[in-house]
């Protein structure tokens, strides 16, 4: 029988050098690795390589279990495929980020469904529609720490809608995934190229979802009126926030979409792409 | 470690205790997380800046982070920390296990009052909320061990501990959870392996672990007692000749091989975890040990156990005070279908999801009739008719052209986004999927109007301006 092994590390961790070609662990990966090195937060990780991918479970498992094993848990899953992250096409929320894996069993079916959201109908309509061959896709997958978020978000280094310079920032209480799928109203912050505060307004934010340590570890939970009635960053966070998102833009030379989230005093940055709708230039 | 042999308490409400989501339990865990549990225990003034009880799960601000264990433990080294931690946890265990055997034979001390009653369950309650307030602290002694093992064995250069994953010394808890139970029924397994399992020598052996163990394994049975056949059935997942299961026992002879300092570390930590899964064990059987009272306390109220736990120590203590409850049969009933308990600046608010102030009539005053708005997500202006989508089976009812209403889009709404004009959503911000969406698809987008889908109604034509983010109703008929 032919020797058919695909070549290539099949796991690296994130500050491994060869993690910052895209080819190898993804478009995602593979920004992360150079913020590392660049001595941004990012919380420690694994990379599943495209190589591990197509090699199929058998051939990585022993790989991961043994590198796993060094990698605090729960950790949280996500795609980081050769597709996503792009100018043009974020593919939002159309590869999946599983949250909440406490043990390799349950990371082993985070995977699965990773890989298999890559081939579903919704992904493969949208990538039509954008002029991407679903078969030039290649997937590698990101496992990291899970970020016990007390507050956390989305900011982008330029206004979305009217395109100003100003950092717009979106926050909630605990992890940010209430801000990415939309499920609150959170709370919005607008900086200035001057770094000042020029607006704040207070979302209704309803729930939030939260670590835990008891039987399921991340949950929703509505916030309490108190939490309600004030604001999940302090100017000096926001301001923090803000700082971050413009140096991202200066180091990695586009408008920038960032995920954050703040543990305690440290501010992580959890992902970092181009934003989607404007064309890449830096003043 | 050697557990005692169990009281007989009244038969039927042994494993009441361990009934998931109840108020009582939730709120002396609360309790004990208080500031002044925290003095109590561990000397230390703090105060977590919140927790939540919710469907019986609990969140708390728990950050893992190195302001919690400087507030616990200062910057002393850690294994001072940490023989501080387990010698606390230790004589709150104790306590617990102590105020709990006292109480059982409480009946035999007196023919009950009331007064008696409630001086009994005053005294349990206090040693549970102080027992408890350990729980909030073990993650953060655990991560502190663990990178002070960690650090050593990279200094010591004993690579292939490192390699092992630290198991040698810092074994995970789940694995010794209950280590004991399981190990006595691997005995059951090796003994009657091959044999008859139909004899009465088998069934009386799984009778004996029931009554030996049966307060440990009801709360993971969601509080249903194990009985002989739901053992015969775990009997049958254990393998033939399986290696016995290591018990961490607090003894300190494992570690005799590896170099100081870090076997003194590696004696701690085995010792810890020893403390950590004792304390689940002690947990349990006080619970078992002092179920009588709690019965005793519901015939005194008239009430069954499971009421009794719907309500808080403060409730059952004014009850008992006054002779009848005073939480009426209908909000405990609410209560016993879910609840939510907050800590917060170191009170206790308590929600009854039924009882939530709701936003939506807030938010309705807020709006002119005819007029919704929300936040601009994604410019242009266009006009169309409502289809609501409030479930994703639903997305394939919308016509192209037609505007998308919904709570918040979802990725799986894949046609629906496709073909709508523009999208209007409850909730959500300018980086939510659905704005991002928008932009990219070019479609006006108003996103976070709280209301949407309980105006609008199918068929109304309305027009989305995604550059002030207002969506106006031209014509409220229904097509």
């Amino acid at each position: 029988m032919g020797e058919t092994r695909t070549q290539g590390p099949r796991v690296l961790w994130l500050d491994d050098p060869r993690c910052t070609h895209p080819e190898i662990v993804g478009n995602k990966s593979a920004t992360l690795a150079r913020l590392m090195d660049l001595g941004y937060d990012i919380p420690s990780g694994l990379c599943l390589t495209t190589a591990a991918l197509s090699a199929g479970q058998g051939d990585y498992e022993g790989d991961l279990l043994e590198s796993t094993r060094r990698l605090k848990s729960p950790w949280v899953a996500r795609s980081s495929s050769t597709a996503e992250d792009g100018y043009g096409r974020a593919f939002p929320g159309l590869f999946t980020t599983v949250l909440d894996l406490p043990d390799i069993s349950s990371l082993m079916r985070a995977i699965e469904k990773i890989e298999r959201s890559t081939h579903s109908e919704v992904v493969l309509t949208y990538a039509r529609k954008l002029g991407v061959d679903p078969q030039t896709v290649k997937m590698a997958i990101l496992v990291q720490s899970l970020v016990p978020a007390t507050a956390a978000g989305v900011a982008f280094s330029r206004d979305p809608v009217s395109e100003a310079e100003n950092v717009v920032i979106e926050s909630n209480y605990g992890l940010g995934e209430t801000v990415v799928d939309g499920s609150v109203t959170p709370d919005s912050f607008t900086v200035n190229g001057d770094g000042e505060l020029i607006d704040r307004t207070r979302g209704t934010k309803r729930h939030k979802v939260v670590a835990t340590t008891l039987g399921a570890r991340v949950r929703r939970v509505d916030t309490s009126d108190l939490e309600r009635s004030d604001l999940s960053l302090n100017d000096e966070d926001a301001l923090a926030v803000a700082r971050v998102t413009r140096k991202l833009e200066a180091d990695l030379g586009y408008p920038v979409d960032v995920e954050w989230a703040f543990s305690g005093e440290r501010l992580y940055v959890l992902q970092a792409r181009p934003i989607t709708t404007i064309e890449s230039q830096v003043s | 470690m050697s557990l005692p042999s169990l009281p007989s308490p009244p038969l039927g409400v042994r494993y009441a205790l361990t009934v998931p989501q109840s108020v009582l339990f939730a709120d002396l865990s609360l309790r004990g997380s208080r500031q002044q549990a925290f003095e109590e225990v561990f000397g230390t003034a703090f105060e977590l800046d919140y927790i939540v009880i919710d469907d019986g799960a609990m969140s708390w601000d728990f950050t893992g982070d190195d302001g919690f264990s400087r507030a616990l433990f200062g910057d002393t080294d850690a294994t001072r920390c940490v023989r501080r931690f387990v010698a606390a946890m230790g004589a709150t265990a104790r306590a617990v296990e102590k105020a709990s055997w006292l109480l059982s034979s409480s009946d035999t001390r007196r023919a009950g009052s009331v007064e008696d009653m409630l001086f009994d369950l005053r005294e349990y309650w206090g040693a549970y909320e102080r027992h408890m307030t350990s729980l909030f602290t073990f993650w953060n002694v655990e991560e502190l061990l663990s990178e002070a093992l960690t650090r050593m064995l990279k200094e010591t250069d004993l690579q292939a501990e490192i390699d092992s994953g630290l198991d040698r010394f810092l074994i995970p808890s789940e694995t010794n959870y209950f280590a004991l139970e399981r190990r006595s029924l691997e005995r059951v397994a090796a003994r009657f392996g091959g044999g008859d399992k139909e004899g009465e020598a088998f069934k009386a052996a799984l009778q004996r672990h029931v009554s030996d163990f049966g307060f440990l394994l009801a709360p993971f049975n969601l509080g249903k007692p194990p009985s002989v056949e739901s053992l015969s059935e775990r009997l049958e997942e254990i393998p033939g000749g399986a290696a016995a299961i290591t018990l961490i026992d607090g003894r300190t002879d494992l570690l005799s091989d590896i170099p100081e300092p870090v076997r003194e570390l590696g004696l701690l930590a085995q010792e810890f975890t020893f403390w950590k899964t004792e304390r689940l064990d002690v947990m349990s059987l006080a619970d078992s040990r002092v179920a009588h009272l709690y019965s005793s306390a519901a015939e005194a109220l008239s009430l069954d156990t499971n009421q009794l736990f719907a309500m808080r120590r403060e409730e059952i203590d004014a009850s008992l005070a006054k002779g009848a409850p005073t939480v009426s049969e209908e909000v405990l009933a609410e209560r016993l279908s879910g609840f939510c308990l907050l800590l917060h600046g170191g009170e206790i608010d308590f929600f009854e999801p039924s009882r939530k102030p709701a936003d939506s009539e807030v938010e309705a005053a807020t709006s002119t009739p005819g007029t919704i708005r929300g936040t601009a997500a994604s410019r242009g202006i266009v006009s169309g008719r409502v289809r609501r989508i409030m479930d994703l089976s639903e997305a394939s009812l919308l016509e192209p052209g037609e505007i998308l209403v919904t709570t918040m889009t979802r990725p799986e709404m894949g046609v629906a986004l496709d073909r709508a004009a523009a999208f209007v959503t409850d909730e959500g911000g300018r980086m939510a999927h659905a704005a991002i969406i928008a932009r990219e698809m070019g479609k006006p987008c108003v996103i976070g109007t709280g209301e949407a889908t309980r105006v609008l109604r199918d068929g109304m034509s309305v027009t989305v301006d995604g550059d002030n983010g207002v969506v106006t109703v031209n014509d409220g008929a229904v097509a």
